[in-house]
């Protein structure tokens, strides 16, 4: 490829500059490079050290949980599941995502507990959570992780950061200080009202008649080009039993998660997922903010899952179930928490990926492998 | 054989500007994007695509770069110089597919969709496997710092 093959010339050759002519090049080029450089270094966030990044996310989810190399820095006690979802074509109208044809599409997924530690005890009112990764047939994939709670405690990226330094054990009485989660309470409205909305409803016996939540509003596009707002429900069919254990301190480290794989072991389980429809005016940016409950609602298919397995060899433990991960038919809302869970998910994600991985505390022993 | 020619054709020169906004831009975006939540996902909605672009451009440059006749190197670059330009041609144009095929390779290795836009998206080049992704997202990091 070199080019210094050399031509004819038709010019003589400039002459070579000296003095101040060649002082004021290198002060221009210099300026062009350290303009460039400065301005990269600005998108990168240098200038603003303090401003609130991916990486600030999860060194505070680190230094809150303690660290805990290769597990995920939240919902990091889990156990991985897989079976289908078996789409009935109502969803078709709503959204051109192929998952919503009739027909069935392989799911692998997660059931987890709130939380970045990996070891914690089982507890009824820790928040519990259902990530799956729908794979479509064209390639495609709609990753989604919902919760067991009715509103998201947090509406912002600042908001949940703050809620979790206000959670965080002190490091002499080992509790959370009620001072800085009153103080924290008092400068999040917002926050307030979704707790008491969460603490209101009923607690139910394990990870399989829990209903899970998007909480995040997303927008279906149908094959017009008709955009929705939604929210979605995985509705379980196993019939609702209250918790019996609603005061905290189950008895077993992880009674919740046997109860799981006992569960699918005996019987596939299954849930129903329900889209609700968002009409104008509903908040799609606040998901502290539930909508009213007389809301449109559709069913469009069910989820069976008929297959447990530990972290230690599922595929799942490596998948990082980002809500905007979406089929097209599918978009994220203007809630600003997408993009900063994404953000934070793919910190958390190559983090981990890197690290020797201890095992699960779901082990493969008792999922029965 | 042409003869050399005065200057760099139609072609080249647009070739060499488009990619050069589109290198910058990347740049930026990727600069911006592992810094920031809130734009975190526009911003790497555009950095797939863009790359993947780079990349098909960078195929289509090399091919015109070989059947084109480039002007001569002005006369008053010394041996070394033409020398070091020819050897930071060949650099930049190593990584001008390198850097791409980083991206894809580690979006395969962590087991993401390579989404391009609406339903298209690419195969996975690599298998999905932890260690690999780790190894491209460090060797990214590694860039990053470097460019910065």
């Amino acid at each position: 490829m070199s080019s210094s093959e050399p031509g004819p010339l038709s010019e003589t050759p400039p002459a070579a500059l000296r003095g101040a002519g060649l002082v004021l090049r290198f002060v221009l080029i210099g300026v062009v490079l350290a303009g460039i450089g400065g301005l990269f270094l600005y998108a990168g966030g240098w200038f603003t050290p303090h401003a609130l990044s991916p990486d600030t996310m999860i060194d505070t989810f680190e230094h809150v949980n303690g660290e805990h190399p290769g597990f995920r820095r939240n919902h990091a006690k889990g156990v991985c599941v897989s079976g289908y979802f078996e789409s009935n074509g109502r969803g078709g109208t709503l959204s051109k995502a192929v998952v919503f044809l009739p027909g069935r599409v392989a799911v692998i997924g997660r059931f987890a507990l709130a939380g970045g530690q990996p070891y914690a005890a089982d507890a009824a009112r820790t928040v519990r959570s259902m990530a799956l990764l729908f794979k479509l047939p064209d390639g495609e994939e709609w990753r989604t992780g919902m919760n067991n709670i009715p509103v998201f405690v947090a509406n912002s990226a600042q908001g949940f950061y703050d809620q979790l330094l206000a959670t965080a054990p002190d490091p002499v009485t080992g509790k959370p200080d009620p001072a800085k989660m009153a103080a924290f309470l008092a400068k999040h409205p917002e926050s307030a009202r979704a707790i008491q909305l969460i603490r209101s409803q009923a607690v139910s016996s394990g990870f399989a008649d829990s209903a899970y939540n998007s909480l995040n509003a997303f927008r279906f596009i149908n094959s017009r080009g008709v955009v929705t707002p939604v929210r979605w429900t995985m509705a379980p069919d196993q019939p609702f039993k209250p918790s019996d254990l609603a005061t905290p301190g189950l008895s077993g480290t992880n009674q919740l998660f046997e109860a799981l794989i006992a569960g699918i072991h005996n019987h596939p389980l299954q849930w129903h997922l329900i889209i609700t429809i968002g009409q104008p005016g509903d908040p799609t940016v606040d998901a502290t903010l539930p909508w009213p409950p007389d809301r449109e609602q559709v069913e469009v298919g069910t989820l069976v899952i008929d297959h447990v397995e530990s972290e230690d060899t599922s595929p799942a433990r490596d998948i990082n179930f980002d809500p905007l991960v979406l089929p097209d038919g599918i978009a994220g809302s203007d809630d600003p928490l997408l993009s900063a869970r994404s953000a934070a998910y793919s910190e958390s994600f190559t983090r981990r990926e890197g690290e020797h991985k201890g095992p699960s505390a779901v082990s493969t022993a008792e999922t029965g492998r | 054989m042409a003869k050399n020619p005065a200057q760099f054709t139609l072609r080249s020169r647009i070739l060499h500007w488009l990619m050069a906004v589109m290198l910058l831009a990347m740049l930026f975006i990727g600069a911006s994007m592992v810094a920031s939540l809130g734009n975190y996902h526009r911003l790497v909605a555009i950095h797939r695509p863009l790359g993947i672009m780079i990349l098909i451009l960078a195929a289509i440059r090399l091919v015109n770069r070989r059947y084109t006749t480039l002007p001569p190197f002005p006369p008053t670059m010394s041996h070394r110089e033409r020398l070091l330009a020819s050897a930071s041609e060949r650099l930049l144009y190593a990584l001008m597919f390198a850097l791409p095929l980083v991206g894809w390779g580690m979006l395969s290795a962590g087991h993401y969709p390579i989404v391009m836009f609406g339903p298209v998206h690419l195969p996975a080049i690599l298998p999905a496997n932890p260690n690999l992704y780790a190894v491209f997202a460090k060797r990214t990091r590694f860039w990053r710092i470097c460019c910065s």
